[in-house]
């Protein structure tokens, strides 16, 4: 009996205590704390400094290599197929296919059409994992032109080229050295990515030979390619960049005044947003672009790229894919200037990914039109104190 | 043993789920200094009006008088369930909530037929209060919110002893303990904001005695007082702001300020019962390390209550076994209200001492209405109504 009265004392209590949870309505002021903290919004239009730098990328570890030329950038690419071992001493080379497997999709605007490529040999000694420029190698190959392809920017899975017989031929028979070729674009509006030998599908030749005893193939695995990108455009004013493949990085200061905002002052949102130049921007549709931010210790008036130090324990990262605008999430950073924990000598804007992909972003710079300047908001929330 | 761990196992299954049934805000006051004070002696003494001083009763707990302890001559377990529903009124709204939890236990065993000792925990001040508001920057919609809870909660160990057949004394140590945390959030619905979370916490620990007498000069009527003497209390204030990394913390010491209690009872025919009492506590120099508050002042209740227990006979009908109690208190809380003035605060209680397993377990139930606070006044107006169960469980473990 006393159990079941004591259940029944609780049921009606559970019943009658739940529905008691409204929310207290009387304001924080009633605390009577010294200061209740407030939420607010400042905005800083335009930069105190600000300068872009183009920096030298090694992309031969990428798993693409790509060939073309978009909005001022030529992508040459370079291709050698070292061991020849499996076409036998003497065999004479008949056909050679050039055989490269399409990777996503491609860099272009709507009005893309076929381009012709030249193939040149290469006259001296390279290695993917150190050439890093165009300037490299824009003197060691033959400016005669072997042959020609065409490129198409549709999206097929493999493109097979014909090559031609008599470098391979010399590179069999050793009579010529084996530094590979150059494809080279000519007029192109569009840059088509294809899988490296840094990934599952290398490019390949595709060598029939005939011997004493008949005739036969073999496929010969690239074993050196990357691509370099010749700038052959002209960047307009008042811009600021960032690319990746053909490096940029912009370096960004803008004034946040931590004295006026007390010490315990919580970051909510701090967000860089960027009119993009739409007209020079280099992307590709399926690539959502990382973009890094990093905080500078150097202070704004001794920047020299490169010699800029950066503190690489106050980073972010943003995306960016819409056209119009970036906006890069820096809240981390603010928070640790006004935190002070670092003191604020602007930040290093990058991409993430700067050896693996062909990107630039393109945007206004403090200079341009007042509705394209770069603008910062920071959400924040002063600290109550009792 | 069985029989009383039985007994203590019900209750506190029965307590367990009436705790967690709710758990909301409590009083709007709660926020002031250490928190709202409570005083809870005894079963029977909620049920009087928190007449307690002078009570001398073998079937339940008197925490309030450590000289109290001889009268029982058994071990006692009690615990102690706390429900509250509150009504505050400002001069715009009207805003309802409720609290419940445990609040308090206690063990008492008599060492020797003139001798009892006792201890266990139970909560001085209570601080449980959750304020929000709903704002926006720039149609990003956060809501804004303080939870402030804790409190100081007293671990004792009492001894009491019968020099004399008509009086007792009793001495305490309180072991007095608190944490104390404010918690302000802003939490923005967009998860791509960061969220503050800055906390207040203030650790409170020390140690007081209190010392009491009960006398019973004629047959029935009994004189009873207690003496907490002030001591020190130690302070550690934490400060986080936990999104800007910022954490400071430094100590203080404070008095916990001495107490003083008087009460009369008179006992008529093993049926009735009336007291009288008077406590008081001087928080007016009350100071939070260098700061002085400015809203602490002496605290006094009065309080009067009657009980009537038609039969002690466990043969009895079992409504005449039932102890049926009345009483009423005027206090003045221990800190002012939110502009400045003294708060006043009207209880009336009644109660039922539901004996049970032959009478040697009691199932006080407790009813307080109580009216604090003035909407003129003190900004606040707050209608109280509470439930206190004790379940006191008595057993004899050392008769031979």
């Amino acid at each position: 009996m006393r159990r079941i009265t004591g259940l029944a004392l609780a049921v009606v209590f559970l019943v009658w205590g739940c529905g008691e949870n409204s929310k207290n309505p009387f304001g924080l002021d009633l605390l009577q704390r010294k200061d209740t903290g407030s939420e607010k919004l400042l905005e800083i239009k335009g930069m105190t400094k600000e300068m872009t730098y183009h920096y030298q990328v090694n992309v031969g570890r990428s798993n693409k290599i790509m060939i073309g030329e978009f909005r001022g950038l030529r992508a040459n690419l370079l291709l050698r197929f070292g061991d020849l071992s499996n076409i036998p001493h003497g065999a004479t080379v008949e056909q050679v296919l050039l055989c490269i497997w399409r990777y996503d999709d491609v860099i272009k605007a709507s009005d893309a059409t076929p381009f012709q490529a030249d193939i040149h040999k290469i006259t001296q000694a390279w290695d993917d994992s150190s050439i890093t420029t165009w300037e490299e190698i824009q003197n060691g190959y033959e400016p005669s032109s072997l042959q020609s392809i065409q490129i198409t920017p549709e999206e097929t899975n493999v493109d097979s080229f014909y090559m031609p017989t008599d470098l391979i031929q010399a590179w069999v028979d050793s009579t010529e050295n084996n530094y590979g070729i150059l494809l080279r674009s000519a007029g192109a509006n569009f840059i088509k990515l294809y899988y490296s030998k840094d990934s599952a599908y290398s490019p390949r030749l595709k060598v029939y030979y005939s011997t004493n005893t008949g005739t036969d193939s073999a496929e010969v695995v690239a074993t050196e390619d990357t691509y370099l990108i010749e700038n052959t455009g002209s960047t307009p004013e008042n811009r600021l960049i960032v690319g990746a493949g053909y490096g940029f990085a912009t370096f960004l200061h803008f004034d946040v005044n931590t004295d006026s905002l007390p010490k315990g002052t919580t970051v909510n949102r701090a967000l860089l947003t960027l009119m993009v130049d739409t007209t020079q921007t280099i992307l590709r549709k399926k690539l959502i672009f990382v973009l890094s931010s990093i905080a500078v210790k150097t202070e704004p008036e001794a920047w020299s790229p490169p010699d800029i130090s950066l503190d690489s324990t106050s980073t972010s990262t943003s995306s960016y894919s819409e056209p119009a605008t970036a906006t890069i999430d820096i809240t981390h950073l603010v928070q640790n200037w006004v935190s002070q924990r670092s003191p604020n000598h602007g930040l290093r804007l990058g991409a993430f990914s700067d050896q693996t992909e062909l990107v630039r972003l393109s945007f206004y710079a403090s200079t341009a039109d007042s509705t394209l300047i770069p603008k910062v908001e920071i959400f924040y929330a002063t600290p109550p104190i009792k | 043993m069985r029989k009383l761990m039985r007994e203590v196992s019900i209750g506190l299954l029965f307590l367990f789920v009436l705790a967690i049934a709710v758990f909301a805000d409590g009083s709007i006051y709660s926020t002031r200094a250490f928190g709202v004070s409570w005083y809870f002696p005894s079963g029977q003494a909620v049920g009087m009006g928190g007449v307690a001083m002078s009570s001398v009763d073998s079937q339940h707990l008197n925490w309030a008088n450590p000289a109290a302890l001889p009268a029982s001559q058994t071990v006692q377990v009690s615990c102690v369930f706390l429900y509250q529903h509150l009504k505050i009124n400002s001069k715009t709204q009207v805003f309802k909530t409720g609290y419940a939890n445990f609040n308090g236990v206690m063990f008492s065993v008599p060492v020797h037929k003139r001798m009892g000792v006792a201890f266990g925990i139970q909560p001085l001040t209570n601080i449980n209060l959750k304020i929000k508001r709903r704002d926006a920057i720039k149609n990003n919609i956060y809501t804004k919110s303080v939870k402030s809870s804790g409190g100081l909660n007293s671990f004792f160990l009492m001894i009491g002893y019968r020099p004399l057949k008509s009086l007792l004394v009793g001495i305490g140590t309180n072991f007095i303990m608190g944490k104390m945390e404010e918690n302000w959030r802003v939490d923005f619905i967009d998860s791509h904001f960061r969220d503050n979370f800055d906390q207040f916490r203030t650790k409170a620990w020390g140690m007081n005695y209190t010392v009491g007498v009960i006398a019973e000069p004629l047959p029935g009527w009994h004189l009873g007082g207690i003496y907490g003497f002030s001591s020190n209390l130690h302070l550690k204030f934490e400060t986080s702001y936990y999104s800007a990394d910022i954490k400071t913390s430094k100590n203080a010491t404070t008095t916990y300020p001495k107490k003083i209690g008087i009460g009369t009872s008179y006992h008529w025919k093993d049926r009735w019962q009336v007291g009288f009492d008077f406590v008081t506590q001087d928080w007016q120099n009350f100071q939070l390390g260098e700061e002085k508050p400015n809203e602490t002042i002496r605290e006094y209740r009065y309080a009067g209550g009657i009980e009537f227990t038609p039969s002690r006979q466990t043969h009895a009908f079992y409504l005449k076994q039932i102890s049926y109690r009345a009483g009423f208190t005027y206090s003045q809380p221990y800190f002012l209200g939110y502009n400045g003035e003294k708060l006043h605060c009207y209880l009336f209680t009644f109660g039922f001492g539901l004996p049970f397993a032959h009478q040697t377990g009691v199932l006080d139930l407790s009813f307080e209405i109580c009216k604090m606070g003035d909407l003129e006044k003190n900004m606040f107006a707050e209608n109280i109504f509470r439930m206190v169960v004790f379940i006191t469980s008595n057993e004899r473990w050392f008769v031979r």
